[in-house]
């Protein structure tokens, strides 16, 4: 596997010292390969700024400007960088949802806490590989990536796969593509639709809202599995 | 079909039980909250009698081998009458069919009963009477089981327990096996042999079967208004909790200002710069942690965190806190203090059993993702492991034991603002997210489920 890109903003040298040995640390008991950049200056970093990392390790309390800034800055360069916040004063990181900082490590930093957030950091950043599926449309195969699939819908027998650039008919039932895609994120939650909770943005009464504006009916019975399922997906992203 | 039976009276003609099964439909159609307009309702009547009765004509015309399978027609139609007319689920309306038609079966049962006996006594031909005898005790039944039911279904919260449902489908099929019994044949311990006998034990069985569902319903109604008292229960008990509670943080921040007042004392007495400078830094380090309070948006919010916070200080919990507090409007501040109380108490309670001190991890997100509130709560737990063959831990799902009756808690505020709770458990992480669905940018409570 790749190395993991990690920059590690902080503008007290020593803490900085402190995360890279963190970082050492884990990669040898855990057999991770890290590529580590430091910098003490949070203005140079986001004026340098190009998406090239994997994960930020950010201090809140810095000067010129604070980690907050400089996150704020990065996202809009950068939506897809892990962000990690490490504060002395928690008050700082609350609105870490901002920047899409979920969670933050306080200082001092104690080893425990730091190797779980990396460890989850890491998790995330390996779960972000696209993946892709065959089908088999009009007698040749075709590649697409999961992620561009809005959802299948079962026409007679064969599928109708709706993905955000075309309408693909396929000869696979939708049973099938269930077994298939169960796993990665998909959800039957109607005899006729296969749904990709990646493209669910709301659910209003009997109705599952996606990405694309289109309303699609959730069975009834199938309501309850469908949130609980839909709030473990949604809740296991950042 | 009582061709087997000694002096054989004639059954109970097919347009009465058509009859008795639409008036048994039309009593639960009446006892039961309607969901679709009135007029739906009426039409649904109207077509499902023309349809029951023609069922029953339909079903005379076939060999007496084919009964039971008009019977199961004629119980579709029913179903398919009371879902159709009163809007209520597919399984609540199985929960209702299966009493309507023992009530039907009673209501016809009992009917026939009477008019033979009457009929034998007094004349052949009386059919005015007759009629009039079919009014009144169709009536009588299906008010009798109106009252009666009324009161039973009126405050129902359906969707039915799966259990229930199939309970009342064994009880119904039972009942009817039993109470027909003697009309497919009489050499069988159960069986009348004479044909006023014969109705009578029918009736009998109808009405213990219809006794033994009303019983069952009233059972369920019981359970449910108790589930209610112990949820109100609890919240009340967890209200009293938060205030020891923060009367408990009141006493802690007295005791801390007055030790603070003597460190400040202290520091008036320190001559020597550098090592003022070093009180001074451990003295702001002191005043930060006790003033670290949450801004969340929510002042609900702020206050359980806040509380939570001193807890898990107390406890030696890391906890981090990323919260959009302007996300719960619309929830009520009852609602607020339960779901994170709880959660956060369920938090506490798994690591309070995690001994060594650094690994005492939790972590709370509140945060928007598309039309959806998401509330997610994470604590590490060492509890309830067991050991894979290869070597690996493993762990067991962490669960009624540790967070039983709050996750409970959580699930009804969630489900209230149609909702889900969702609980995973992956590398010692226990997980609770709360999935809240936003419309129109708030939260909103939804009815009738």
């Amino acid at each position: 596997m790749r190395a993991i890109r990690v920059a590690v903003v902080d503008d007290d040298p020593a803490s900085c010292q402190r995360i890279a040995s963190y970082l050492e640390r884990y990669s040898l008991e855990q057999g991770e390969h890290f590529e580590t950049a430091t910098f003490t200056n949070g203005l140079e970093f986001v004026d340098g700024y190009a998406p090239l990392y994997d994960i930020l390790l950010l201090d809140i309390q810095m000067k010129p400007i604070d980690g907050v800034e400089v996150a704020r800055q990065v996202r809009r360069k950068d939506q897809s960088v892990v962000i990690v916040f490490i504060t002395s004063a928690p008050q700082y990181a609350i609105n870490g949802y901002e920047v899409g900082a979920l969670s933050y490590l306080l200082k001092p930093l104690p080893w425990f806490a730091f190797s779980q957030e990396i460890k989850r950091s890491i998790a995330q950043v390996r779960g972000r590989v696209e993946e892709s599926i065959i089908v088999g449309e009009a007698g040749k195969s075709t590649r697409v990536t999961l992620h561009d699939i809005v959802y299948v819908e079962s026409v007679r027998h064969t599928s109708v796969m709706h993905t955000l650039s075309r309408d693909l008919t396929l000869n696979t039932a939708l049973k099938d593509l269930q077994s298939q895609l169960e796993s990665k994120g998909f959800f039957r939650s109607n005899s006729c639709y296969l749904v990709n909770m990646a493209h669910v943005v709301g659910v209003e009464d009997q109705e599952s809202i996606m990405s694309t504006g289109e309303h699609l009916r959730v069975s009834r019975p199938r309501k309850k599995t469908f949130l609980e399922a839909l709030a473990s997906y949604i809740g296991g992203q950042e | 079909m009582n061709t087997q039976i000694l002096n054989a009276l004639p059954d109970i003609p097919r347009l009465y039980t058509a009859i008795s099964e639409w008036g048994a439909c039309l009593v639960y159609l009446l006892a039961a909250r309607r969901r679709v307009p009135l007029a739906r309702t009426a039409i649904c009547l109207v077509v499902g009698l023309a349809a029951l009765i023609g069922v029953q004509y339909w079903a005379g015309t076939l060999p007496l081998a084919f009964w039971l399978f008009s019977m199961c027609i004629a119980v579709a139609m029913m179903y398919a009458l009371i879902v159709l007319g009163s809007g209520v689920s597919s399984l609540s309306g199985l929960y209702l069919v299966v009493r309507a038609f023992v009530l039907a079966e009673l209501a016809a049962s009992l009917h026939w009963q009477l008019d033979s006996f009457f009929r034998s006594k007094i004349s052949s031909h009386f059919t005015l009477v007759s009629l009039i005898l079919l009014v009144f005790i169709y009536g009588a039944c299906g008010l009798a089981a109106w009252v009666a039911e009324k009161r039973n279904f009126s405050n129902v919260n359906f969707p039915l327990p799966r259990r229930s449902v199939f309970i009342s489908l064994v009880i119904a099929v039972v009942t009817f096996a039993m109470s027909n019994l003697s009309f497919v044949s009489t050499n069988t311990p159960f069986s009348g042999r004479v044909g006023v006998e014969v109705f009578y034990i029918r009736t009998l069985v109808d009405l213990c079967g219809f006794a033994v569902l009303y019983a069952q319903q009233e059972q369920l109604r019981q359970n449910q208004a108790n589930a209610e008292l112990a949820s109100i229960d609890a919240r009340l008990d967890s209200e009293h909790r938060e205030y020891l509670r923060s009367k408990e943080n009141l006493d802690a921040m007295a005791r801390i200002s007055h030790d603070l007042k003597h460190q400040i004392a202290a520091l008036r007495m320190q001559l020597d710069p550098e090592l003022k400078s070093h009180d001074f830094e451990q003295l702001q380090a002191l005043v930060q942690q006790y003033s670290s309070q949450q801004h969340t948006g929510n002042p609900v919010l702020d206050v359980v965190l806040s509380t939570k916070e001193r807890i898990c200080a107390q406890e030696g919990i890391s906890l981090s806190v990323v919260a959009d507090g302007s996300l719960l409007e619309g929830m009520s501040a009852m609602d607020v203090s339960t779901l994170f109380g709880n959660a956060l108490d369920n938090a506490i309670e798994a690591l309070e059993q995690v001994a060594n001190k650094e690994e005492r991890l939790a972590r709370i997100a509140l945060y928007a993702s598309d039309q959806f509130a998401l509330i997610r709560v994470e604590n590490y737990f060492t509890t309830d492991l067991s050991w894979r063959s290869d070597g690996e831990l493993k762990t067991t799902k962490q669960g009624e034991g540790l967070h039983g009756y709050g996750v409970k808690s959580i699930q009804h505020i969630a489900h209230k603002y149609g909702g889900e709770v969702s609980i995973t458990t992956q590398d010692h992480w226990f997980n609770l997210c709360v999935l809240l669905p936003r419309v129109q940018g708030k939260l909103s409570q939804v009815h009738g489920e």
